[in-house]
């Protein structure tokens, strides 16, 4: 459905298996990524995100499988050819440059047609031109004459030049300065232009490097777990950031983070990886309301998981008792896994209650309480959130609502 | 307020500077530096100045002039720091890719091959000359057997040859470590921002191992400059390679004429701190660090005087 809506992805990973020294990274990839998305890829370490972004940065190549992009088979393309620009995780910022210097570092690669020359080429013109240039030199700043404008693509060398080379720098000093200045103002460094590398706070650093990638103006920003070294605050601060940015500028990011909080705030669309596959793909609701299976729904958010079966589409038999829950279309009598979100449970009295347990502890996380309960059923441990406070060692009932109930395929 | 201010103002303030406990432990080497080295260095100048003229004493720059004036010692001198050039950019040239190489290979590959190279500096630098000089003779005598004008010993190249061999390691090491700090995602990053592996070598990794470039050439540059070994065993007698190093020997030791050889010293001196001051010049990043170094400390001054 999407495909036809969408048009061709603008990359497309088809059937993308590495390997790395005999052990298999990534399984069988495919994935579509669409322009203007903010996708995360989501996962512990060592489950092959950051392998993937590095297929699709170019720094890797796939042991067997395609990347595309727009449609185009870019597989063996290098990075310096790739339409995508990336933040790395330790920023990667070159310790010779300034900050204007590594923002300007890929514009000054940037190559395009050159200027025609323009009519003939004028020697009292450039005399004009070059005998106050030449004299300037040796005086002092205040008794500088003016230098006469003497525009670039009229002058001799760049003449002989166009004569060998139709291509050139797409961009002349001054434009990169422009552009530079404008990225700056836009990720908030004014006044650091010249500031050396190492002088810089982490914070400034991330946003030197975000700056140096966007300013390119690439098809796709890839953002390999870039936050994860900041401090909490910086780190929201970071994320509206950054989604602030995807909005203005509107260019494709794929980032990669181990932080479920970070991908559910920040993304279109959730990329849930494991062991080298793809568990789940789907927008920050679909993956958090209704994951596919355990692994998913225990790396997004707190779950409380139990063991049911299926009796009918929308209803599952719990500790033997009936109750309703969530439409599923998976088929009656199978054994299947349920979800309670530790905020959809409401603490009742005993006799309303669906399930019974005591209190057995209760913590304070700032904006709720969270209450461990032991059930009575089984004697096992859930988690509830909860705004009121309650004893421990309360006797208590609990409810939820037919529709909080997940039900998910069961996988050993 | 008042209170406050006037009772800082009774507080002395003393400048002594904090001192390291265990600073103590350089003096023996300060000892050194003072009676080794810069009380000499006075009388080098001294004995540079003066004269003996029918056994009195005089201060004038005779010394200086004469050679000054002298064009065969211009020659020399010219001859002396063309040796150490090509010998310090043969040794850039061969030792780079080597340091780059080492740097990339895996960590045990790379301590064997780091000791290989500094294998040669365990042994006496006269020895392996001379050892060096007698290969030169035996491959002389096997090309003499068809060109019998063939010769090694006592042409530019054995000099040359001999400068790099010794001093190569002076090179490759300072190289190899600054390569070895080299972060290898800078390299990505560089790829990533539109250059090709060329030009990334001469976009990154050139101006990042510069500050190992510049001290491998001062390190090379500066000892065969003055070498004295090298040009005697290697030039084969001929006069041509008696070099600055030589006639300062010779004025030292066989002429026992210190006037001389110490004004000789001193030019020698000023031009390759000329120079070396010239190769500083490219060490940009240096200068960069240094100057903003300077301007936060200002800050920090301002700050402290602010508080007070």
């Amino acid at each position: 459905m999407e495909n036809i809506v969408k048009g061709v992805p603008l990359i497309e990973l088809k059937n993308v298996t590495k390997v790395f020294d005999e052990t298999t990274v990534l399984y069988d990839i495919n994935l579509q990524i669409f322009e203007n998305e903010f996708v995360t890829l989501l996962g512990p370490s060592g489950c092959g995100k950051t392998t993937t972004l590095r297929i699709i940065g170019g720094f890797e190549q796939p042991t067997s499988g395609q990347v595309l992009f727009n449609g185009v088979d870019v597989t063996t393309l290098p990075p310096n050819k790739r339409a995508t620009n990336t933040v790395f995780q330790n920023y990667a910022l070159f310790p010779h440059l300034n900050v204007e210097g590594n923002i300007a570092f890929g514009l000054k690669n940037q190559i395009g047609e050159k200027e025609k020359p323009v009519g003939k080429f004028s020697f009292k013109k450039w005399w004009a031109y070059f005998s106050v240039k030449f004299t300037n030199l040796f005086k002092k700043k205040n008794k500088r004459k003016v230098v006469p404008d003497y525009p670039k693509n009229e002058r001799l060398f760049y003449r002989i030049g166009y004569f060998f080379s139709k291509k050139g720098k797409l961009y002349s000093k001054e434009q990169i300065q422009e552009k530079v200045a404008e990225v700056i103002k836009l990720v908030n460094l004014s006044g650091l232009e010249k500031r050396s590398i190492t002088q810089l706070s982490g914070g400034q650093k991330q946003r030197v490097a975000i700056a140096r990638a966007i300013v390119n103006k690439p098809k796709v920003l890839l953002l390999d777990e870039s936050l994860s070294a900041l401090d909490l605050k910086l780190r929201k601060e970071m994320q509206y950031e950054l989604k602030e940015l995807q909005r203005n500028i509107g260019i494709t990011f794929i980032f990669v983070t181990h932080d479920q909080e970070e991908a559910l705030t920040m993304s279109d669309k959730i990329v849930v990886m494991k062991e080298g596959e793809i568990e789940q793909i789907g927008s920050a609701e679909d993956i958090y309301n209704d994951p596919i299976d355990s692994y998913v729904s225990n790396f997004i958010g707190d779950s409380n998981l139990f063991k049911g079966k299926t009796i009918d589409k929308k209803h599952v038999l719990l500790y033997d008792k009936v109750l309703g829950c969530d439409e599923t279309d998976i088929e009656p009598e199978t054994e299947v896994d349920l979800l309670l979100r530790p905020e959809d449970i409401d603490i009742v009295s005993v006799e309303k209650g669906k399930l019974v347990g005591r209190v057995d502890a209760l913590f304070f996380k700032g904006v709720f309480y969270e209450v461990d309960v032991v059930l009575e059923n089984d004697n096992r441990l859930i988690t509830i959130h909860t705004t009121d406070y309650i004893e421990v060692g309360k006797r208590i009932g609990i409810s939820f609502e037919d529709e909080d109930i997940h039900v998910m395929e069961h996988n050993e | 307020m008042a209170f406050h201010n006037s009772s800082l103002s009774k507080k002395k303030i003393s400048f002594r500077v904090k001192l390291n406990p265990f600073s103590f432990l350089t003096i023996p080497f300060l000892i050194l530096l003072i009676f080794l080295v810069i009380l000499p260095f006075f009388f080098v100048i001294f004995y540079s100045l003066s004269n003996i003229e029918d056994s009195t004493l005089i201060m004038t720059f005779d010394n200086f002039v004469k050679f000054l004036t002298d064009p065969s010692f211009w020659d020399k001198l010219w001859l002396s720091i063309y040796f150490a050039f090509m010998a310090t950019l043969m040794c850039l040239i061969f030792g780079y890719p080597v340091a780059y190489f080492i740097a990339r290979t895996r960590p045990k590959i790379r301590t064997i091959f780091v000791i290989l190279i500094t294998l040669p500096m365990w042994v006496n630098m006269l020895l392996r000359v001379i050892g060096l000089k007698s290969i030169m003779e035996l491959v002389t005598s096997w090309f003499q057997n068809i060109n019998p004008n063939f010769h090694i010993i006592g042409t530019d190249f054995a000099v040359i040859f001999g400068e790099v061999f010794v001093s190569i390691p002076f090179m490759i090491i300072p190289i190899y470590t600054q390569l070895l700090k080299l972060d290898p995602t800078l390299l990505e990053a560089s790829k990533d921002l539109g250059n090709n592996s060329f030009k990334t070598f001469f976009k990154v990794t050139l101006p990042i191992s510069m500050p190992g470039v510049i001290s491998g050439i001062t390190m090379v540059f500066l000892p065969a400059a003055t070498s004295i070994v090298i040009p005697k065993y290697m030039g084969g007698g001929l006069p041509r390679y008696t070099l600055i190093g030589n006639l300062i020997e010779n004025y030292f030791v066989k002429q026992s004429n210190y006037n001389q050889g110490a004004a000789m010293a001193l030019i020698m001196t000023v031009v390759i701190l000329a120079i070396i001051f010239v190769v500083k010049l490219f060490d940009r990043s240096e200068v960069k660090i240094q100057k903003t170094k300077k301007q936060s400390a200002k800050v920090q001054k301002g700050v402290v005087t602010n508080e007070k």
